[in-house]
Formats: structure tokens, sequence, C-alpha cells
């Protein structure tokens, strides 16, 4: 998902100075689960599934075998720190610095088992109660038993194989993370944990490394997090590249990454306020048990891409309507294979934009943008053409996928824009399968072989977030704006029809003749703080 | 082309085209327009250049474009008083008491009926504006006690629906529109004239600290109409601010109402588990054009509406099939870039959003200027 952009909705004067900035709160990062806040970032990561068959058991394994390896925010930040600044002193991306992680996440079910009874109840989330399973309808899946993506023939998650705990290792060494998996599997094994599912996921190789398997670049928009690591005033947890002279360094860690309260991630911490982007934030949420303070909700979709079908259905289309097929492709996307938004570079792709953090997300749809002051050292400038209004959505239309899922400026069915603000996701996903990217002629057998995403991502609410993101905006042709369905991830089933289509500015209604991307497992999740998984769930 | 006559909302077969009655409903709209142009073009610069024209007296030009605003029909204050809690909000909103508004403010309202048992076996949801009722009150008496017995109950007789001198005041909020059922919109805010109110001032431009004003938010602030805190209002401003920015000339497609875009029932199950079938009934408006519909399980199915699950949740409230009806008005625009108005200097630009904070000092909540002229 894109972030909310507000920036270009700015009306700062260059020569004023911003007000003293919020006092945003010392986050406990020694305690909550690393990959939520700071995020792995590890080119190898497996997801591994696991059920209990013995509480006693089970509570001994987490407690001596899982929690003494769960990283925390603070470790996890650290390293890419240091990661960081040695990329930037010595400009290389593949540095002799490697870690593997590990952290978890428990189902409602799990919870039942291994917390204080009652507890599982007391989780105020109605979707992460039910589970992926019981939600997977709601979500557009096929209800039709014989397609792919229903969840009765998915790989792990559908009835009766749901998971109640998902351990995931990442590493930045393929060596090191199968190790400790293997370790895992094995201690798991000897405590009556019954092992559901294993999936490995890896980045794609270079030059491909970043991308998604349909060759787009992703992960690009991610929020920002307010909050501070240690009580230094200025110890942000998010960077802060904009010029403290510009008062839009009160709202944006960096162009297009607006600062949101940590309560949108973290339960127990305060939130964002819906009707404004006050420096003052919201109360923090209350509605669960208060050992799952520091704690979020993580959702798990295994999503299979079909390369050959969205391919073959971009030539065709794109042939049939009169333009480029990459240009049609970048349309449905929203950006450039490169990453380069459209907004910014409508005619073709711009490598050197879509590789300029700085640069590549700073765009608004319904106002033209504006430059922003930067802090940042080095920096040649974001010299790139600026975005103008699109309101109309006849430069990026309103189907694709950036667009659908963060329509950044526009109000939306939701009312204004600031709600945008709550709906949110902190995206840690990674793909696997082998790449068909670079192929010029894949075999039959290349196109079936199984890849795709495995989308991971944290949140505070599950129904307000992750659900409305899909279930309301890609997946429903006239919302956010009218235009059609998320052509990447949105689905529809409306009385056994799966019909959708996208309206290309310009031209005429294409209609979705298949399914590029077909779920084919998950699971929602708690990730609790590290404490409360070894004091509660393991005690 | 200039229209012919303004017809009611949804173009239902209340009056007669050609009677008396249509082409007084038709003036009571255009009058509307006229005077809410009249009104914007009093505050505008230059004067007399609003972008919102009556299509009876002003020509909609080719190309004219369509634009749909659509909003969630369920309100969001009960989902941003109830963050935490969804089950809190479709009961906060499942409210019906007899002789009181309801509390639905999105432009729709519904009505849930229950069994011996205290399922639901019924949920009936309106779009039509009261003051299309009061209308229909005074100036076609009959037909509204026929509508009542047609969709509400055949026992319901002319004194429930009327007091006053002679039983000739239409009461919207007679017991048959509140506490035993919906005919049409009671809160007092979901008027035909508020939209139109909304979309006139929705077509000023406005500035603050130099630079145009595109906030959805600070739009409502500066401009003084609709609420904040409803879905629509902010959406139907913003959206009608947009293409007011772009130059166009607006105003709203006959028949000039609100409307129910449609339900989506993806992941509404029967209690077998298996998808439900299409229970959603139009029961006035044209297709695309809802502005009555009810949700019921058909006879003979062997189960009612409160079996059934919605993402894996019985279906207890009204509410929970609210939120997944889509509403919408239509706009009209066209002689794109004909205006260049100069925007409004908005000093209070309300609480605190990207714009008014980095403009300079942002104004408090209670220094906003005054709502539209509709209150609640």
């Amino acid at each position: 998902m894109s972030s909310l952009m507000r920036h270009a909705a700015l009306t700062v004067s260059p020569t004023m100075t911003a007000a003293v900035g919020p006092d945003e709160p010392v986050l406990d990062v020694g305690d909550i689960q690393g990959n939520i806040l700071a995020g792995f970032n590890k080119d190898y990561q497996s997801y591994l599934y696991l059920r209990i068959k013995n509480v006693k058991r089970a509570k001994e394994w987490i407690k001596k075998k899982l929690v003494p390896r769960l990283a925390s925010t603070s470790e996890v930040l650290a390293f890419n720190r240091l990661y960081r600044a040695a990329r930037e002193a010595h400009g290389e991306e593949h540095l002799p610095v490697k870690a593997t992680w590990i952290n978890a996440g428990f189902s409602a079910a799990a919870i039942a088992k291994l917390a204080p009874a009652g507890d599982a109840s007391q989780f105020g989330d109605e979707a992460f109660r039910l589970g992926l399973a019981r939600r997977s309808e709601f979500l557009g899946d096929p209800t039709d038993a014989r397609a792919s993506g229903n969840k009765r023939r998915w790989k792990v998650g559908g009835p009766d194989q749901e998971a109640d705990i998902v351990v995931i290792v990442a590493s930045d060494d393929k060596a090191w993370g199968l190790v400790e998996v293997t370790l895992l599997r094995a201690s798991a094994a000897l405590s009556g944990l019954e092992e559901i599912y294993l999936q490995h996921g890896a980045t794609l190789p270079d030059p491909w490394r970043g991308h998604e398997h349909f060759g787009f670049k992703d992960g690009i928009s991610q929020p920002g997090i307010r909050g501070r690591v240690s009580a230094g005033p200025a110890d942000f947890l998010t960077r802060r590249w904009i010029d403290p002279a510009d008062a839009r360094s009160q709202f944006f860690g960096k162009p297009g990454q607006p600062l949101i309260w940590p309560g949108e991630f973290v339960l127990g911490l305060p939130r964002q306020e819906p009707m404004s982007l006050d420096t003052t934030p919201a109360t923090p949420a209350t509605l669960f048990p208060a050992w799952a303070r520091n704690g979020s909700y993580l959702v798990i979709r295994r999503l299979r891409q079909d390369y050959g079908a969205f391919w073959e259905f971009v030539n065709k289309q794109a042939r049939e309507i009169g333009v480029p097929a990459g240009k049609l492709a970048s349309q449905m996307v929203g950006r450039w294979q490169s990453g380069a938004p459209i907004m910014r570079s409508p005619a073709a792709d711009d490598a050197a934009l879509g590789a300029d953090d700085l640069a590549n997300n700073h765009f608004a749809f319904n106002r033209d943008s504006t430059p922003v002051a930067l802090n940042a050292p080095g920096y040649p400038g974001d010299h790139f053409p600026v975005a103008h209004n699109d309101f109309l959505g006849q430069v990026c239309p309103h189907f694709a996928h950036i667009r659908k899922v963060n329509p950044r400026d526009g109000a939306t069915d939701l009312g204004v824009s600031e709600d945008t603000g709550t709906r949110f996701l902190l995206r840690r996903g990674i793909p696997y399968g082998a790449t068909l990217l670079g192929t010029k002629r894949p075999t039959a057998a290349q196109l079936k072989a199984d890849r795709g995403l495995i989308f991971v991502a944290y949140q505070a609410s599950i129904e307000n977030q992750f659900e409305t993101l899909i279930r309301r905006w890609s997946n429903t042709p006239n919302l956010p704006n009218p235009g059609g369905h998320d052509p990447v991830i949105g689905q529809e089933e409306t009385h056994g029809s799966r019909r959708r289509f996208i309206d290309v500015p310009g031209a005429r209604r294409c209609f979705l003749d298949r399914e590029f991307v077909i779920p084919t497992g998950g699971g929602y999740f708690f990730a609790p703080s590290i404490s409360s998984v070894r004091d509660v769930l393991g005690g | 082309m200039l229209l012919a006559a303004f017809d009611p909302p949804g173009n239902v077969p209340d009056l007669a085209p050609g009677s008396p009655e249509h082409q007084a409903w038709s003036d009571f709209i255009s009058d509307t327009l006229d005077e809410e142009i009249t009104r914007v073009n009093a505050r505008i610069a230059p004067a007399g250049r609003c972008q919102l024209y009556n299509p009876m007296r002003t020509d909609t030009t080719e190309p004219a474009a369509e634009l749909t605003v659509n909003w969630e029909g369920f309100p969001m204050r009960f989902l941003r008083g109830n963050r935490e809690s969804r089950k809190a909000a479709w009961q906060a909103a499942d409210v019906f008491a007899t002789g009181v508004a309801r509390l639905q403010d999105e432009y729709l309202e519904w009505f849930v009926y229950r069994n011996p048992a205290g399922k639901i076996t019924r949920v009936d949801f309106t779009c039509e504006a009261y003051d299309y009722w009061d209308f229909l009150g005074s100036r076609a008496p009959s037909t509204v006690l026929t509508l009542y017995q047609r969709y509400i109950d055949p026992s319901i007789v002319h004194a429930d629906l009327f007091t006053g001198p002679g039983a000739g005041t239409y009461n919207k909020l007679n017991r048959w529109n509140t506490g035993k059922g919906a005919m049409h919109l009671t809160h007092n805010a979901n008027s035909l004239g508020a939209e139109i109110n909304l979309v006139a001032g929705a077509t000023v431009l406005w500035q603050h600290g130099g630079q145009p004003v595109t906030d959805p938010l600070q739009l409502v602030n500066c401009g003084g109409f609709g609420d904040e805190v409803r879905s629509s209002d902010p959406r139907i401003g913003s959206d009608i601010n947009s293409l007011a920015r772009l130059g166009f000339a607006i105003t709203l497609k006959n028949p000039v109402g609100l409307l129910i875009d449609g339900l989506d029932d993806t992941g509404f199950l029967k209690p077998d588990g298996s998808p439900a079938g299409d229970y959603w009934r139009m029961l006035r408006g044209f297709d695309g054009g809802t502005v009555r519909a009810t949700y019921e399980v058909p006879a003979g199915e062997g189960f009612v509406v409160g079996d059934m699950t919605v993402g894996g949740l019985k279906i207890e409230y009204g509410g929970q099939i609210a939120e997944h009806v889509t509403m919408k008005v239509v706009g009209q625009a066209c002689r794109a870039g004909s205006f260049s108005n100069t925007p409004l200097v908005c000093g209070t630009a309300g609480p605190p959003s990207f714009e008014s904070v980095s403009a300079g000092a942002a104004a408090t909540r209670d220094n906003r200027p005054n709502r539209s002229r509709r209150t609640r």
C-alpha cells in the first residue's frame, strides 16, 4: 500500500519556521517485537505454521525455545541503523553485516488455549476473533470449492488447517535462516507442536531485488511512525528528512511518508485522530486484555501470482485499446516497474525517479505538488517533474492499485481524507517462488510454477485497516472513486459472478477475465510483546 | 439544451408528468437552486459568477460529464465513536423510537423488522428526503396514504399520518415512519434542501495563507457547509469543489436526489455457509437510482435474515447490512475551464490539517464560520 500523501496539500511559506514538534512517546522498543515497527528487511524469510496439541508442552516450548530468540524492535532497529549507516558510508548494497531474526504471532484460538480463560474474547477486533478462514468470503475469495483460491484448497489457514502459531524467521543469509528453521522445527516437534506448513520466501535476484513477481518495485510507500526510541528528544523511530524550517517536517518523515501515531499499529499507544492531523493524538485503544498492550494484529495472506495471466491480459488489452503494454500495466499499478509514480512521470518509466526514495512518493492526487525543503546532506535535490492535480483520474486512474489502497489527499466514501490516516498498514511481505522476470519465453511448466507474495501486515485493527482497504476499496469498482476494481488484488463475487473491470481513461471498459492474484493461505494472528509471550502465553 | 422540468427523486411515479403537482415540485427544486445561486453570488468574487447553475435556466452544453459521488450509508459518527467495536456501532445506530427521528444521518435510513424470536426478518432502506414527503403531504395526501399502505402496513389510515386542524398537516415523525417503519428520511439533516445547499456552498473556492484550500475537512470548515463527522458531506463538498477548481459549470443531475447506488453482499452467507442469493429488492426508483429497497429472504428458503451471516457474524443489526450500502449523488459538469473565480480568504480554517497548520495559526473548533442552514 502506498502512503497517505498530504504534503502537497501544504501551503507552507518557505521562510516559516516550524513550531516545536509534538511530544512523541518513548516506545517500549525492548519489548515490542522487531518486525512490527522496525521491519526485518531480510532477503530470506520463512514462515513456520504450527498447531498446539498439548497446551502444557506448548507453553514450555514457547518459554524455553521461542522467547529467547524473539527479536525486539530495539535489536532490529539497531541493526537497520548500522546497515544503513554502512551503506551510506560505503555505497554498497551487500555489506558484510548479517543478522537472523525471529518473531511470532498467535491466533485467537491459540490465545484461548494459552492465556487465562476469557482473554481471547476480550480482543475488540471481531475479524481477529473469527480468523481469516471465516472472513474469506467477506474478502471476496472464491466460494466455488473448485476454484484454486477457495479456502478449502489453501496450503494453510483453511478450515481444519488453521495455524495456532506462526513463527517468522528472517535472515540476511539463506543458510543461517535455514539453520534456525531446522532447530525450531525440531524443538517444536519434540514439544508436540504439529507443523501445518512451512513457507520459504526470498527477495527476487538482481536486478529485480525489491520487485514483486509482475516486475514492479514493491514496498515503496510505508507510513512513518511517530515515537522515539529513547529519551533523546530527536531520537525518532522514523528518520526525519524534512528541513525543520519547513512546517511539513511536523507531519512527514520524508516526502510522501506521513507520520502516523503508533497506536494505529501497536495496541495501547496514542492513535491517529481521524478528524484532524492535529499533533495531539487520539486516545489509545482499550478493548484488549491488559497484557496485549504493545502487541499488534498480524495479517498474513499467501497470494499466488499468475505471471502469465497478468502479462497476457495486459498485452491483449493494450493491443486492443492501442496503448503500449507498459503504459497500461503502469496505469493498473499506478507506478512503472522501476517504482516511478505515473503521477510524476506519465509518459514513460524513469528509473532514476523510481530509485529516489525522497522523490518517488512525492505526489498528491487532488492538487498540484510543491517542492519540499529537505535536510539531506549530499542529496542532489528532487528535480523530477512535479505531479499535477489529477482529480479526474486521467493520469493515475482511480482503479490504479496505489490509488485504490491509498487515495491520499482525496475525500473518500468514508469522508474526510484525514480518515485515511487511520487505514495504514505496516507491510512486511516478501515474494516466494522463482521469478520469470527476464525470461524471454517461459515454458508452460515455468508459467505454472507456484510463485507469489507472502503478504504480511501489522495494524491495530484488522477490520478498520486491512479489511477496509481490501474489501471496501480494492474489491469495489466505485469505491473510493468510480473507475473499476483494483486490477491487481481486487476480487468480487456477486451471486456467483466474479466479473471485474477497469475503465481505462480515454479508452473503453476492459473486463478482467482472469484473476492474477489468487489467495492460497494465511491467517489472522496477534503478535504480543515479548514479555507477554514469555509471561502469559508461555507462562 | 434547457431542462424542461425537474422530476421527483428517483423518477418515482407519484406525480403525473405535466400535472400541477409535478410542476410544483419542479418549481420547488428550481427555486431552491435559484436561491442558492443568489446566495453564493452574493459572497463570491467576481460577484455573479456562481459555478452552480440551474439547468432549467442555463444550458447544459456538450461535452458534459457526470460525476458520481459515493459514500457509505452507515453513519460515520457511530464508527468514529466506536472505533474498536463495530458491534457497538451497529447497536448505536439501530434505534427506532416512536415519534423520534432516527440517528442515521448519511442520507440513508433503515428500519428493522424482527420475528417473535427476535431474529431479523426484513430491513427496509430509504433515502427519500423528508422535504419531498412534506411536499407530497401537502399536495397529494392520498398518494402519501397509498404509499404507506403499500410499503409499511395496509392497515394505516389517514389519521395515523396527518395531524392538525382538519388533519391536514403531514406528520413526518408519525409512528409508522419512526417506531414502526421507515417510509422516508427523518433525520433533520437528511433533506434535499440540505443537499442543494451543500453543493452550492461547495462551488465556492477558498484560499488560506495564499494557497488554494483543497483539503476536504478544511473546505467544510471554510465553507461552513455540512458536517465533517459524516462521510457524505465532506465527500460531496470536496468532489464538487474539485470540479469547481477545474473551472466547470456545475449542477445536479435531474432528478435531483440522494440515491442508493447498491448493496455489496459479498460475504453474505446462508445458514449452511453457501453464498446468499440476491435478497435485495429495489422498491422505488430506477436501476442505478434506487430510493427505496428492502432486504428480505424470500419465503420458501427456510430461513430468515437473522439466520444469515456477514463476514462470519450472525446478522443481528440493520447496520450490518447498511455498512455495505453505497450511496451517491450525481452531478453534471460542463464548460470546463470557463470559470476562474478568485478564491475567498478563509481565515478560520478549523482544526489542524496539513494546510491550516502549515499556513499559520490554526483556528479552534469554536471559531469556525456558521454552519449551513441545516440544524441538528
